[in-house]
Order: structure tokens, then sequence, then C-alpha cells
């Protein structure tokens, strides 16, 4: 049986699996005893259990806060992990991270601070100079209840300046991970389940059409979730996360590439200079370790309804690659969805890129999320427009909507009124009602069907006055009911 | 000496940052077994048939519990001694099922996942009973039942409280304007971060030692008793480290199954609730709806005042049978209104149980009459501050209700400076700006008790004891629940001895060693433990006066203590140690120990004054609260720093009142909604505004160097502040709370 290999406090620790569903968490507070990490969800949403995972970016290495929580223990193959345990020097005195918090009372209960520390300590081999954005990003996926959080972003600010850095044997562990580099995937076929871990494209694509069964896992967000969550038992997982062609971003001339195994944190890095108009979509995306985890192709596959990266993406006319065996074919993104949770991949096909072509020239580009809390919450609606003018008539436009029906949506219809149409008043307050027909969302917890009709039309019409020939607004400029009454 | 007014860092900070704080669920014990629950999924109902064989045929499982197998005996889990009175209607297992979330069955086995599995093999069947999801439609049932005299509980009101001083009625007809508002408070949940969690194990000699985060080891020993039938005697309950409680944690839900389960089984036993359980099967902030009408002459004097408040309790009485009173009280200690008419009435409902939650019914009903007051100040075109300054308390005001003087009461000075630092007049003046993002600002004031005085045994006894090595032992029930209590009664020791807080041993929070006490709740630990251990270290210090004036021979009065020696006046080479002295005690058989009780005889208001500036998004019905200002009246801040982290934890949990928290009973169904945190929003890091802090620093001459409350009353007022200038921003009357995205674009495109 193959085992699964890491670095743990500067040592190799190789263990035998027996159910590669087992998640970080648990083997760290019941196999290892490390109690430090906590459990406060069980399911990625408080960071509570969050430890640091390190591995190699080109020359450098790469701190990672992760949620242990949805985790599964097999990916830990070749990285390195940090828990709240591994701070303390041997003499018992704490780390700048630890004394800081002590020291600005950044912690109360102390159930949440395990995890703050460990998010802390990313932020603090990441980025040496962080402002306040970059604190509040890096501590957004832990909720504390006790703070309000000032202590602990005081803490943050203050473990630079305070006290001697700490710096940790870099390339020592650089040249420890490089020897854990494996040439070929490993598999563990266990009772409980069977987990792949290809290292190639073709490896991947070769196990996937032989076990068409088995659930593909990026970087577990979702996946996690249906294990811990629903109790769903997987009987078979490929990991993408060690696929090195996965890994790949390419940037040229034929638009962005993006590997299905790239992480959302670095995909959004990658897409923005692009397409700004999207920054703060992703910027409130989600939670730091949420994007540090999750891919944007394991997003996509999972089409969720509500899920934001769609319509953006389908705005600019992303096409994803898919791959079976050996063969390739591309398509539209908005073709890869047919209906709730259900999708246009064969049997043992799977996404390969995403495709995002080079901007067009005189693009007009918006996305609206619409949700409850301003940061890291699912949207009721999300919309994209995207438009180009001949004149003051529309040459193309497109319309993709999340949260309107049971998977991410174009809006066809609505589309083909506007074309050739003068981009005026009359035009859009007849395409509204048009987009009120088109779609027929659903009431659910986080909206009213009657709030999302209504909010989608809102936002046409608020992406107009942003748009419209001569006298365009700017997005922070008026409030569009104002204008609508 | 200089330990008060310092910020100490917490006692057990390495421990917490360490991450070797041994929390509940940290602690391995041998043999343990793990319970799993079923939960109703009807929201009224009795049980017709359970199938239970399926479940206990899998290896690993040791016993079900359920109706058929467990005592029956009722109880309330919010009573704290024999003798206090509310309406017993839980069971560990009930025969009706009243909500959705209420349990029917456990299942206990050798491991977590045995117990998981084996759960989902059990069946039930429902008879499916009538169900009532909101206050309004409970309390027309309980009209409409009035005159039967076959009532079942949901059919009676759970409690009604009224109070009536002055004529309401002359007044309002005098009056030149009526305001009235309707404001409701949704359904909350405290959210501490450490889920429920609760262990228990048979000990040698036969009881039942439970281990357990609560906040009164005494209360979850009488309901534990009370509900399995045994003597308290039989049963030792010890406090462990809580990760966060704010009176979630105040009812012992789970000690009394964990107990049984023990007893029976014979072996140590656990339930750990996940989040989804925590959030649906235990208790919330009960919703509130207040109607509420202010009387009030042109220049803004308020005349009379009349609320009538509906109280949903959920489907078991717990402390709602408390709660109109303890709202009402809130009502009379913070502005000079002189005819006031009151009624709280509280009703069941088949949604989960409301409790104990930090504020205990002052978040609701502050709530319901700051944002009218800031309505009334609309009305009259009058900027709110002036208008409240015309109406406020003064210090040394008296209760009208209770008679009860309201002691050093500071809320003008928060008022007052809190304008002044937040330029309150001008931002005010200026109104809300133009464009797609506009802006507001909103103010509202609060007062809370300290403690439960004149009610309940308002007492603390401690014990301090010097250790032959000049440390000290305290041996009390202080049941510090993360917020840093145990800190501050260091310090408070500390400079009563001038020694060094970190000498003081704290001793374990357990039923076996300490006597009595109401344990953590109602602000009494600071102004209550806190006198308690000041006199006991003041009585101690006399005891050491007395022992070191004959070892010095030096009389009793020219004694000092510093870092801990005794010195006889300015004679530098005449002292001696604490330790030596606790030393030379030993040697005669006797021990340098005293014990005192304390018990209260005031309760003074804190009070506070809450400023903030709200950006709304328009475009998206987003608010960010981009300024906050915290005024608070606490005496004297023992631990300044502590006193900070109190008020900002209190920011975020009344933001996320006004703005996110809704559990969102489904009403067609009873089931909650908001039962994770991907559903039920709570305010994060980059949500939080930089929430500045000023604190009045009057002195209180009844409490422990002067100090006052502050844990409970900051969260408080964010909520009405936060509304206030969201309505000052978009020139609406926003009642219902949380004031979601939607609500406000409904507010804002009446058309629709
Ligand atoms: S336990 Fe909450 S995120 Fe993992
Ligand atoms: S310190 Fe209690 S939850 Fe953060």
């Amino acid at each position: 049986m193959t085992a699964v290999r890491f670095i743990l406090d500067g040592e190799r620790i190789e263990i035998e699996v027996a159910d590669p569903t087992r998640t970080l968490l648990q083997y760290l507070r019941e196999d290892l005893r490390r109690v430090g990490s906590k459990e406060g969800c069980a399911e990625g949403d408080c960071g509570a259990c969050t430890v640091v995972i390190a591995e190699p970016d080109g020359d450098a290495l790469r701190y990672r806060a992760v949620n242990a929580c949805i985790q599964f223990l097999p990916t830990l193959d070749g990285k390195a992990l940090f828990t709240v345990e591994s701070l303390k020097a041997a003499d018992g005195s704490l780390h700048p991270v630890q004394q800081s918090m002590v020291d600005h009372h950044g912690s109360q209960c102390g159930f949440c601070t395990p995890g703050f520390i460990m998010s802390m300590l990313a932020l603090y081999h990441n980025n040496p100079a962080p402002t306040r954005a970059d604190i509040d990003d890096a501590l957004s996926g832990n909720l504390c209840r006790c703070t309000g959080y000032r202590s602990i972003v005081d803490a943050c600010r203050h473990m630079y300046t305070d006290y001697a850095r700490v710096e940790l044997d870099e390339v020592g562990l650089m040249a420890e991970l490089r020897e854990l580099r494996r040439d070929r995937g490993f598999s563990l076929e266990l009772e409980a389940a069977h987990y792949h871990a290809p290292v190639t494209l073709a490896e991947l694509a070769e196990l996937y059409l032989e076990h068409p069964d088995a659930q593909i896992l990026a970087g577990g967000t979702d996946v996690g979730l249906w294990v811990t969550k629903q109790l769903r038992e997987l009987p078979a997982v490929i990991y993408l996360g060690n696929v090195a062609e996965l890994r790949r971003i390419g940037v040229g001339a034929e638009g962005i590439e993006i590997g299905a195994a790239v992480t959302l944190t670095d995909a959004f890095d990658t897409i923005v200079p692009h397409y700004p108009e999207f920054g703060e979509m992703f910027r409130r995306f989600a939670s730091l370790p949420v994007r540090n985890a999750g891919t944007l192709g394991g997003n996509v596959a999972n089409g969720s309804p509500i899920g934001d990266s769609m319509p953006a993406l389908m705005a600019v006319a992303t096409r994803v690659r898919l791959r079976r065996g050996d063969q390739q074919r591309e398509m539209a993104l908005e073709d890869l969805y047919l209906d709730y949770m259900k999708n246009a991949m064969q049997e043992g096909e799977f996404i390969e890129a995403i495709v995002i072509p080079p901007r067009v020239d005189a693009l007009l580009l918006r996305c609206y999320k619409l949700c409850k809390r301003y940061d890291q919450d699912i949207s009721a609606v999300c919309a994209a427009f995207a438009l180009r003018l001949d004149g003051e008539r529309v040459s193309e436009i497109r319309i993709a909507l999340g949260g309107m029906a049971a998977i991410p949506k174009r809006a066809p219809q609505t589309e083909q009124s506007l074309l050739g149409k003068h981009w005026d008043e009359s035009t859009v307050r007849t395409a509204m009602d048009s987009l009120r027909r088109e779609f027929t969302p659903l009431s659910d917890m986080r909206a009213s069907a009657g709030y999302r009709s209504r909010a989608t039309a809102n936002l046409l019409y608020r992406f107009y006055l942003e748009t419209r020939p001569g006298q365009a607004l700017d997005n922070t400029a008026v409030n569009v009911f104002a204008v609508t009454a | 000496m200089n330990h008060i007014s310092t910020s100490l860092p917490i006692l057990d900070g390495y421990d917490k940052v360490s991450g070797r704080l041994c929390f509940t669920e940290d602690m391995k014990l041998e043999g343990l077994l793990h319970a799993k629950l079923i939960f109703s999924s009807v929201a009224h109902a009795t049980i017709k048939h359970i199938d239970i064989e399926a479940a206990r045929a899998v290896p690993g499982v040791i016993g079900i519990f359920h109706h058929g197998n467990t005592p029956g005996n009722t109880y309330n889990s919010t009573i704290w001694f024999e003798g206090q009175e509310a309406p017993e209607d839980e069971t560990m297992f009930p025969g009706v099922l009243r909500h959705i979330g209420d349990r029917v069955a456990a299942v206990i086995a050798e491991t977590q996942e045995i117990a998981d599995k084996a759960v989902r093999l059990i069946e039930v069947e429902y008879d499916r009973l009538p169900a009532v999801f909101d206050a309004f439609a409970a309390r027309d049932l309980c009209e409409e039942m009035a005159s039967s005299d076959q009532k079942s509980i949901f059919e009676k009101p759970v409690n009604e409280t009224t109070f009536d001083y002055g004529n309401t009625r002359a007044a309002f007809d005098r009056a030149d304007l009526i305001v009235e508002d309707t404001v409701t408070t949704p359904k909350t949940h405290h959210c501490a971060m450490e889920n429920h969690v609760c262990v228990a194990m048979p000990e040698a000699d036969g009881r039942i030692l439970i281990l357990t985060p609560c906040q009164s080891i005494f209360a979850v020993q009488f309901v534990v008793a009370r509900a399995i039938g045994v003597p308290a005697s039989q049963l030792r309950v010890v406090k462990t480290p809580i990760g966060g409680s704010f009176g979630g944690k105040a009812e012992p839900v789970l000690d009394p199954l964990c107990a049984w389960f023990a007893k029976t089984l014979e072996r140590p036993v656990t339930i750990a609730f996940s989040r989804a359980e925590t959030f649906t099967a235990t208790r919330t902030r009960c919703k509130a709806i207040g109607y509420i009408q202010t009387a009030v002459n042109r220049d803004g004097r308020i005349l009379a005042r009349d609320t009538d408040v509906l109280i949903d309790v959920g489907a078991y009485c717990t402390g709602g049978i408390f709660l109109p009173e303890s709202m009402a009280q809130r009502l009379c200690r913070i502005y000079n209104i002189e005819n006031q008419h009151y009624r709280g009435r509280s009703f069941y409902t088949n949604t989960l149980p409301s409790g104990a939650y930090r504020g205990y019914g002052s978040p609701q009903i502050h709530a319901i009459s700051e944002i009218n007051l800031d309505h009334v100040a609309r009305r009259l075109g009058m900027d709110p501050v002036k208008f409240r300054l015309k109406n406020l308390i003064s210090p040394n005001d008296v209760d009208p209700v209770t008679g009860l003087g309201l002691g050093n009461a500071r809320i003008r000075d928060c008022v007052e400076q809190g304008s002044v630092h937040f330029d309150w007049g001008n931002r005010w003046s200026a109104g809300s700006t133009e464009g797609r993002r506009k802006r507001g600002v909103g103010m509202a004031c609060a007062t809370h008790i300290n403690g439960c005085f004149p009610g309940f045994h308002e007492a603390t006894t401690a014990t301090l004891r010097v250790r032959e090595d000049g440390g000290l032992d305290l041996t009390c029930a202080l049941h510090d629940l993360g917020c840093g209590s145990n800190t501050v009664l260091a310090q408070i020791i500390a400079e009563v001895l001038d020694i060094s807080p970190l000498s003081i041993v704290f001793s374990e929070v357990d039923t076996e060693i300490c006597d009595y006490d109401l344990g953590t709740r109602a602000s009494r630990m600071t102004y209550i433990a806190g006198e308690a251990v000041r006199r006991t270290a003041e009585k101690l210090k006399l005891q050491i006066f007395a022992m070191a004036s004959l070892e010095l021979n030096c009389a009793a009065t020219d004694l000092f203590i510093t870092d801990g020696r005794v010195f006889c006046g300015d004679r530098r080479d005449s002292s001696i140690s604490l330790g030596e002295l606790a030393a030379r005690e030993a040697d005669r058989d006797r021990s340098l120990s005293t014990t005192e009780t304390y018990r209260a005889s005031a309760n003074p208001g804190s009070y506070a004054a809450h400023f903030a500036e709200v950006e709304v998004d328009t475009l998206t019905g987003a608010v960010q609260v981009v300024d906050y200002l915290a005024v608070h009246d606490l005496g004297r801040a023992i631990n300044p720093q502590l006193v900070e982290g109190q008020i900002h934890g209190g920011v975020q949990m009344g933001m996320g009142f006004a703005l996110f928290e809704d559990i969102d009973i489904d009403v067609d169904n009873g089931r909650v909604k908001g039962d994770r945190f991907s559903r039920y929003h709570l305010v994060n890091a980059p949500e939080m505004p930089l929430v500045k802090v000023l604190l009045v620093e009057k002195h209180e001459p009844t409490g422990p160097y002067g100090a006052k409350a502050v844990g409970e009353i900051a969260t408080i007022p964010p909520a009405p502040a936060i509304v206030n200038a969201i309505n000052h921003a978009l020139d609406t009357n926003l009642t219902e709370l949380p004031v979601t995205p939607e609500r406000i674009i409904g507010a804002l495109s009446p058309t629709g």
C-alpha cells in the first residue's frame, strides 16, 4: 500500500490512510491528538480549523491558510503542514503571531484563536507589509464572536513590528519537499474508497476513462462538504491538485488559459488585470481559505445556479476545454450547463482548462452581485453584462445571470431583442420587461422571486445608465431607483 | 498599587494562543461513548411509532434512549435554585414534540461514526398536531381559547406583565404629537464558536460527574437532579473552559441527557452538537414585536409612553416567564417619563425555544424604544441628540416602578461627550448625500442592570488563602466565560494586597469545593463578584496585619504591603513576606485564609450611547457601517483593554442583529432556515468598522473601585443606532430587523 507523505513540523510523516475521505481535521484531532485545531462548523465557514499548508511555487515557498475540516487527508501528499502546535519555540516561548495576540487581547474565549493564529501565520510569511485591506482579507474566513476583531487586527499589525522576526528554514523545507515529489501518480485502493492522485494529464485522462464513476476532486471546497455534511459515500476519488498541466496559467494572444486545478486566488489574480470590472465581485467571492483551496475549474464544473464566477465568465465569451481520453473539445461555457446540476460532459470527460478570450475593443462590461452581507456571501442574484456599440446601436450584447434559474444562464431572448437597437432609455425599458418574462426565479432563503426579478431588471437599467452614450454615469454616482421612479 | 486601570493580558492567554487550552471536546477520556440525537422533523406531533431495531443491531451501539424508556420528569432549564418558580414543561425526551428540532431519541455508541450511522436507521412516524409559528397567531389562539377550560399549553400565554404609573391616557390627550411604531426583532442565535457539548461519567462512589462549559454549575446540578430524578448530592458538576456562551450555555440543554446516559450505561458519555444542531436544537434570543406610542409636546418633552410587546418564546417556557418583566425594567431606567403604561405578553409557538441571550430582552426593548424615539425626533424636526438630552435621567434618579436608585447614572455624560467626539451636530444636520451611496448617522442610548438585586440570591462567597510561596488561592465559583472576568478579579485582589495578579490561583469551578453562586449572568461578574473578592481581600489584609503586627512587633496601623511583603512604617529592615507569614501560621496549625460573603444592596444602571455612520448602497441595498463610536458609563474600567474587547464584541453582535442575523423560521412549516454560517451571517473582520471607544469613568460608589458592568450593555445600543442611521440616510422608517438589502430595496422602490 502506498503511504501519504508530507512534512509536519519539519519532519517527514508517512501514513497509511484507511479512508481517503477522512478529513485533515479528523486526522489531526483524533489520530494525532493535536486538538489545538478546532471544529466550529465542519463546513468551511468559520475558520476554527484553519491550518497552513506550504508548497513550492517556482523557487519560493507559498503558504496557504486552508480549512482542515473539508480537506481530505491524502491531498496533503507532497506538502508541508503547520498547525497551531507547530509554532511555539523549543523553550516554550511564543511565536510573534501568538505573542502579539496575547499582548493585544486578541483572544477572549480562545476557541477561534488557533484558527486566527494560522491565518495570521500565512499572512506573516507571505506578506511582510500588509495593508489594512490585506489583513481584513487574510482574516475574512475566520469568525469570532467575542472580540469584534479589532484586537486581532491590531495583533496582526504589531506582529511585524514589536517582536523579533522568526523565519522558517525555507531552504531546508524546499529540499525536503523536493524529495517528496512524485514522478508518477499514486493510488490508494482501499476498501472504504479508491483514491487516485495522478501527476500528468495523460495519467488523469486514462484513469478517468477507467473509472468514470469516480468523483473528481479539485480544491475540495464543495466535494468536502458532500462527504462531511451530506454523508455521501464516494467510492472513488480522483484528485487533480497534483496534475502539473492543470496547475498552469497561460496568458497569450489566444487569451487567458486557466488550468482546471488552478486555485481561485491565482485565477482571479490573473483575470482581473484584463477585466478589472470583475475585481469587486472576485474580492467578495468567498473567504481567503476557500479561495486558496477552491479552484475555478471546480466552480465551473459544479455549475451551481448561484455560483458567481459563471455569469462573469459567460459575459466575456469564455470557453471550456474538455478532455476525454486523448480527445479534446471546446465549447462555450453556457453550453456546458443543461439543467440543475447536469452538464454536457460525457462519461470520463473532464474540464482541462477554462479559456477566456482576449479583451475585445470598446467592450462595456459590468458585473453586479447582490447579497445579504457585503463580503463572502452567496449571491441572491449575480448579473454580468457585456456590450459593444456600433455608434449608438447595439452590435453585440451578452447578459449572463446567476440565481435566476436552475443553472447559470444567458438571456438569449433579451439579447436578441436588443441587437441592432438604439441603446437608449426606451430600448432598455423594453428589455427590462423582456428579462422579467424570460426568467422565473425561485423564492428561497436568500431572496424572494419577486425581489430577484425586480433586482435583475434594475441591474440592466443600472448597466444602461453606466454605459449610455455621451452621458454615462460613474458607477458610484447615482441611485438607480431615484432615476427609475 | 497600580493594578486597577491597567490592561493586563488575560491570565490564560498563553494557553489559548498555543492551542493548549483543553476545551470539553479536546479531552481524552478512556472508554468514552458518543451520543447522536434524532430530532423531530415536524413542528408539533405525537410519536406514533418509533422503530429502533435496525439501529440497535449495529455493532458498537450501546444504548438507545427515547420517550418510552427515559424518565418523564418535567423541569425548567432556566431555574438556578430550589424555590425559584417557573413552569416545568421540558422533559428529556418529550412524548409530544413541540418544534422541529425537539428531541426524539438518542443513540449511544462506541464511536461518533457508529452513532451517526445508526441514528439514520431509526424510523419515526408522527401524528401531526396543528402548529403556530408566530406570536400574532399565538396571541389570537390564546384569545380565542380564553373562555375554554380545556386549554392545551399552547393556548395560554406564558406570562403577562404590566405596569402603569402616572396617567398615560390623560397625557396622550394633551400631547402635541403622538408617534407610533411597530418594531420587530428577529430570533437570533448566540453563535458561540464552540458548539454545545457535555461530558458525564460515573464516579467510583456511584455519583455522576458532569463536565460542562456552563454559566452556573449549581444551576446545572439543580436542573439535572430534577430531570433525571436523583438528589443533587448525587451529582458533581465541574465547569470546563468555555468557547463562548453569551447566554446560550446558561441553560443546561445537553446535561440532563448526558448524565442520564452515563448513569444508565455506567460509562462516560459525551454529547457534542454539530453546528446545525446547535442552531436548531438549543436556544435563541426571543422574537419581539413591539407596538409603541410616544406622546410629546412641541418642545420635545416626552409626556407619556405606551408600549405593548408580544414575545415569541418558542416551544418551551425556559425563561419566557421572566422576559416581559425584564423588558419592562429597562423602560423605566433611562428617560424621565412621568406617565407610562406597559404590557408585555409572552406566548408559546412551535418554534425553537428562546433562552438567555446577552442583554436578556434588553436589545429587543431598546430596539423598539430607541427606533421609535428617533422617529419622534424626525417628526418633531429635532436633532435626536437634543431630543434625548431633554428627557434623559440624571445621576441618583430613582426607577419609578421599583423605587430603586439608579446610582451614579451618567447617561447624560455619555450622550454629551459622544456627540462632541462624533461631531454629531454637523454630521446629523448635513443630512444624507446624493448619489448611489447614501450616508447617514444615527445614535441610540441604552441601560442595563448590575446583578440580580433585589431578586434571587444576589450574593457571592469567596475564600482566599495565602500559600506558603506567597501566592494566593481563590476558591469561588467564578465562571469566566472567556471575557476575562478572572483577570479583572485578580487585578482587584492584587490591588488590595499589592501582590502580582499572576500569583493568584483560581480554584476549579466545582460543586464539590465552591460555595453556592448564581454563576455568570445578569452582568454581575465585575460588580458583584468583583466586590465580593475585594471585600474578601480586605478582610484577609486585616488578618495579615494582625499577624504581622505580632511578628514584626509593629502597630497594625503602621503596616503596609508592597510586592508581597509586609513592612512596618518606614523601617525598611523590618518586613516579612506573605509566604513566611503563611508558613508560620501553618506551624501553628492554622491557615492564613478567610471567607467572606457579599450580599448586594443596590442595582445601579450601566449606561451607553452609541453613534454610527452608515453608507447605504441604494443599488444593492448593502449597508456598510463606516464609522462608529461607543461611549460607556461603567464607573471605572478595571482593565481598559478587556473593556474595549467587550465593547467591540458587543458591537459585532449588535451590528449582526441590525443587519444580517435571523434564524428565519419558515412560516409554512416551522423549519429553521438559518441553520449554518453560510445562511446565518455573522459580521466578519472586513465588515467591521473601526469602532472607537470612549469611557465615562465617574465612579459608582457601590462598585469595586467604582466599577460597573459593561459586558451585556455593549450589545444593546448598536442595532437601534445603526437602524436609525439607515433611516437618516434614506429618509425611511424601517422598523423590521434585520434591515436586509431586500427590505431596503423594498422601502426604496415602493412601486415594486
Ligand atoms: S470547522 Fe469551521 S471552517 Fe472548518
Ligand atoms: S475569542 Fe471567542 S470566538 Fe473569538
